[in-house]
Formats: structure tokens, sequence, C-alpha cells
């Protein structure tokens, strides 16, 4: 087994513990339990609740200390377009929710409580929620305190190493980032600043394709986010007695194999369609616009064949006709090398679509 | 000479504009002619218009590559029942807090009912909504043909609550008049069935890759509290090579016969009878006589 020390916590850990967000058998937790699993990461929100009521139910029978659980909570009140917490966030509401999540756990406290999908750097600050953070930990019912983050990665954990505040950060992390030089900068300057990191996601969506047919191999993306030392731990979502044994697995030899380091190689061209949301663009284009939207119009278009949705967003942006006709050369450089100009070009045609084209 | 390269290079830029049109053409056609289109909008009717709210639609239609933007880690439960697409609309009134109605589609109406069955708990106050559904305050779900349908409002006032009730029978009848819950849960036994326990689990049914598309009920008799399971194939054929599977799994060898116990490391004494092309299935029972004779009773009371 391989362990590794959760940042400031000093929890000891091994690398691969439980994502149970989809599991809703009993016995999976506990042979998961059996097989030496210290960590399970839950929602408040994670089936509506059931999830945390049925890791109430197994844990019942356990030693408090032989287990560590990390729950998350959502605050309300967040912008769904620039990711900040708003005067319509209520630290009492957030409170009452955690409180809820104690309950079904049947637990005094939590080890780990995270905010639940943060995605900016002003809400990683928000003072309001900051105090009812520190009053729940020193209340005893959180041991330590973190979020989760699966949007403008590298600047949320930046900030959050900056602010001292957190205790742990849950981010995803896949093998599709290997190039992406600010968020392992920022994972390097959190580990640093003592934050335990956890990784999610590391299967970056487990399939090539939407139809889900064509398996990435899990194995080998999960011992590839492993291999960044400043990752502590990962939560795989497995919901197999297979796939607990494929995932523990990889803890007899960190180390991808050649096979495995094709096989990513493979997915990450594969992927080639897919945008990595890293919001490096934002702001390169002397035309004021929005790259990372256009990108994602192309993704719709040809990745997901979503033309109705595809249209929709284009059409939301309101371009000019010809968005790029009179820039001689693009300003943009995508970090994944994509021809922004010529993608921009196919997807600006949605435009002119009438939407009746897609009515029933 | 100057005039034949003129007429070259017109012609050439005659041929690049043709090829274009037709590219442009062909994709037109491709549009009109793409049969997924006509899922990827056609909700719009389900949304009823309701006198003195102003209804917005400001959220995109969320897919499978995108939930995780709306629900983060709750998606791939939902992308596990087959997830066609998520609609949403808000109806607002004055200065309080708008109602989001949010429409959840999924491929069938048995997956669309195992999501709904996974977040629903028997305890909650239920409805009658659709096939099947809750309030709890400012929330109401229900599920109803292949929708999954949640209603929520951040006051959970009596007014408020009165009208999501109303809003919520208006949509299930806009979706359908009649909706009912999966005809296999009909082939399961009432007696000692403990309400609102029934499930539908696409995958991994007990933790175990060969248990795919299950339907589970939860039953009490006596101090014994057990779950029954059916699954059901196409052939017959299939069923055994489920059984077949499981005995693998439990590394004892297949024996031939209609009832078989499998001593599952994991899940304790689990009791199948083969039935045709479903299989039927106990667990929670401790001896092999209870399994017996439970198993005996639900297919006799089961078949139609």
């Amino acid at each position: 087994m391989v362990y590794r020390t959760l940042g400031r916590t000093g929890l000891r850990i091994p690398v691969v513990s439980m994502g149970v967000m989809r599991a809703d058998n009993p016995n999976l937790v506990r042979a998961a339990l059996d097989r030496g699993v210290v960590l399970f990461d839950t929602a408040n929100n994670y089936q509506r609740g059931n999830n945390e009521r049925m890791l109430g139910e197994v844990f019942k029978d356990y030693p408090r200390d032989s287990f560590i659980v990390a729950t998350k909570v959502k605050p309300t009140g967040t912008d769904r377009q620039t990711g900040h917490l708003t005067s319509e966030t209520d630290p009492e509401e957030f409170d009452r929710m955690f409180r809820t999540s104690l309950e079904r756990l049947q637990m005094d406290y939590v080890d780990i409580l995270h905010v639940h999908a943060l995605s900016s750097r002003q809400a990683v600050t928000y003072e309001p929620l900051l105090k009812k953070l520190e009053q729940i930990k020193q209340d005893g019912r959180a041991r330590f305190i973190g979020f989760s983050t699966h949007k403008n990665m590298p600047g949320v954990i930046d900030e959050a190493a900056e602010s001292g505040f957190y205790d742990v950060i849950l981010t995803s992390y896949n093998f599709q980032m290997a190039d992406w030089k600010e968020m392992n900068d920022a994972l390097e300057k959190a580990a640093a600043a003592g934050i335990g990191l956890i990784a999610m996601k590391t299967m970056a969506g487990a399939f090539f394709d939407n139809d889900r047919t064509r398996p990435i191999n899990v194995k080998a993306a999960l011992k590839w986010a492993l291999l960044n030392p400043n990752i502590h731990t990962a939560i795989p979502g497995y919901t197999s007695f297979n796939e607990l044994e494929e995932s523990f697995s990889v803890m007899e030899d960190l180390n991808l194999s050649d096979d495995e380091m094709k096989d990513l190689r493979l997915a990450r061209d594969e992927a080639s369609l897919f945008c990595l949301g890293c919001n490096d663009c934002l702001g390169q284009c002397r035309k004021g616009l929005s790259i990372p939207d256009l990108m994602r119009g192309y993704m719709y278009t040809y990745g997901y064949r979503a033309y109705a949705e595809a249209r929709a967003l284009v059409t939301s942006l309101g371009l000019p006709s010809e968005p790029c006709s009179d820039c001689v050369e693009c300003t943009v450089t995508c970090r994944r090398g994509y021809q922004v100009a010529e993608r921009i070009s196919r997807v600006a045609k949605w435009k002119d679509v009438p939407a009746d084209l897609f009515m029933a | 000479m100057e005039r034949c390269a003129c007429r070259f290079i017109y012609g050439l830029i005659s041929m690049k504009i043709m090829k274009q049109i037709f590219v442009f053409i062909g994709c037109i056609l491709l549009w009109v002619w793409n049969p997924a289109r006509a899922q990827e909008t056609g909700v719009e009717g389900i949304f009823p218009e309701v006198d003195g709210y102003d209804i917005a639609f400001d959220y995109p239609v969320y897919q499978p590559g995108n939930l995780w933007d709306y629900i983060n880690g709750g998606a791939d439960a939902y992308l596990s029942y087959d997830f066609i697409d998520l609609h949403i609309a808000g109806y607002s009134r004055g200065e309080g807090h708008p109602v989001k109605v949010e429409l959840y589609r999924h491929a069938t109406p048995v997956h669309a009912f195992g999501i709904y069955s996974q977040e629903r708990y028997p305890d909650f106050h239920f409805v009658e909504v659709g096939a099947e559904g809750y309030q709890e305050g400012g929330i109401l779900n229900f599920v109803a043909a292949r929708f999954y349908v949640k209603i929520i409002s951040h006051d959970d006032d009596p007014e408020t609550e009165k009208f999501i009730l109303e809003l919520a029978g208006k949509v299930a009848d806009n979706i359908d008049p009649e909706p009912s819950l999966p005809v296999a849960l009909s082939l399961f036994p009432s007696e000692n069935r403990l309400p609102r326990t029934e499930t539908f689990v696409a995958r991994n049914f007990m933790g175990h890759e060969f248990l795919s598309g299950v339907f589970a009920v939860q039953y009490e008799e006596g101090d014994d509290r057990f779950t029954l399971f059916l699954l059901e194939k196409e052939q017959p054929g299939e069923c055994r090579e489920v059984l077949e599977a499981y005995y693998r799994f439990t590394k004892t060898e297949f024996l031939e016969g209609e009832y078989h116990m499998m001593n599952d490391p994991y899940n304790g004494l689990v009791g199948l009878r083969l039935d045709g092309n479903r299989i039927w299935g106990v667990t929670g029972l401790d001896s092999e006589e209870q399994i017996r004779e439970t198993l005996g009773s639900v297919c006799i009371a089961g078949t139609p």
C-alpha cells in the first residue's frame, strides 16, 4: 500500500480512497474498509442525501477513528456566470444543510467539510462563509475545512494557497492536464503551503466518446494522477467489487507501463475536440470574443453533435456577422494548440441557422 | 495569355465557391435530416403557463457533456441512468424567489424511475403527482414517463408549497396524463412489501457488474428484513450467462437447476431462481429454507 500525508491535517492515508457518490450498496463500502480504504468522500446532495444515510448506517458499526469521512455542502447564491458568492449566499442555510448531513451520517463531526464546487477566487475568500466555517471548526463539528473545485482550478487553488485558510482541496485532475503549467504550478504551491490535495475526475470522463462505448484505461489514468507527488490521494468512484479491486491494484506499482502510457497518449489525442476550460485565452482576442464559449460551441457541434445547444450558445454570444474577417492574424494562443480562428469561423455559422430547424 | 490566366484563376475561384456552396447545402440538409434533433428540444409544451407568473429560460440545456457544470459530482449517477438532457424554467412573480422547474429527460421511463428511486427516501411526504412523487418543504420531485422532474423554491411558506404542488400537477399532466410505475414492479408480491422501497438499479446491483438492469423491493416479515430482486433478459440463455458469472465470482462450480444458492463473500447468502427469461433473487435472509420458500411464493404470485 502506498500512503501519503494529507498536508497539514497530518492524516496518513492510502493514495486510493473512495468517492462514494454513486455507490448504493453498503457492502461495497464495507469491502472497501476491509481492503484498507480510509477516506470516504460523499456530499449533502448525492442521491439527495441517501448517500450520506447509507454511509451512516455502515459507519455506526465501526470505531470512529478507523475511517475518515469527508462531505460537501454547496452554498446558496452562487452566481452561475462568475462563480462569485453573493448577497444571496446564506451562511446559516449552509450550516443548516451541514447539520442535516451530520444527522444522516449519524455523527457528531466529520473529518473534512468541503464547500462544494467553488470556481472563483472571490468565492474562496468570501468572508461571511469563512466565518461560518471557522465557527463550525471551533465547535468541533468538522476537524478540517476544504473545498471542491472543477472549474477555473488554478486560480482557485492559488487563492487558497495565498489565503492560508483551507486545510484540504478536492480538485479535478487528470492526464489531459499534463501540459497545463498553471494547474500543476498551483498544485505545487498549494502543497508547499501545507494544503492536502485530493484528486477527483481522474478518469477524465471515463469514456473517449459521448456514447460511452469506448472506455479509457482507468488504471492508467488513476496512476497518472497519483504519480504527481503533490496529489495525496484520489477518490475514484467505484460501484462494483471489480472496480474496487482494479482501483486498489494500482498501489502495487504506481509506475505507468509502456502500454498504459500509450493508452493515455491515445486518449489525449482523441480528446482533441474538447476544450479544457482553462480560460487562458480570456482577454487574448483583440475583438473581445468569448473564446471559451466558442470552443464549447465547437465541442457541442463536433464532439457531442448537440446542434440545438450549439446554436443556442453561439447565438447568445451576439457575434458580428464575420467575427474574424478583418483580423490578419489571430492573437489567441490555445494551450492545446487549437486553431482558434478556424474553429470560430466554423461555429459562427450557427447564428445564421434558423431556430425552427430544431423544432420537433 | 493574360486572358487565359484570368480565366484559369476565375475558374479556380468559381470551383472553390461552388465547393463551399455544396458543403453549406450539405450541412443544412444534414441538420434538417438529423433524426437526433427532435430529441434535443420538444419539451416546450411541458412547461405550463401560469396566470400571474413570468416564465424565464435563463439556463442552457444541459447534456451529458456538461451536466457536471450544473450538479457537479451528482452528474455521474444521472449519466449511469442514460440521461439525455436537462431543461430548466424559472417561474417568478413580484419580488419573491423564482420557483425552478428542472426536467431531467432519460432514455426510457424505467431509467427515469431508476434515478428517481435512487434519490427517494421512504420517509418522505408523498403526494399524488406523476407516477410517484414527494414534497419536502420547498422541494417537490416526481417521475412521469421519461422525465424525472424537480421543482425547487427557496421559499417554503405554505402559499409557495401550494403553488408548487399545483404547478407540479400541470407539468405532470403535460408529460403524461396517466403515468405509471414500470410494469415489472407489479410482478412483485404485495404481502409484507415495504412501501416506497421499489428501485431500479441500472448497473452493478449489489456491486456486481453482471447484475445490471435490476428491479428491487424491500420486504419485512417478523424480524426479517430482506430484498427481493428481478432481472429480465431478452432470452433465457442470457439469464444462464448471469448465473454462470455469479458462480465464477464465488469460485464455485455451476450447478444446473431452478434454484441457486450463492455464498457471496460480500453480500452473504443470496438465493436465485431461474424463471425462463427472468431471474428472481433474494438477499438478506439467513437460511436456504427461507430463501426457497420466499422465491417460490414470489414466482407463483408474480406470474401473470
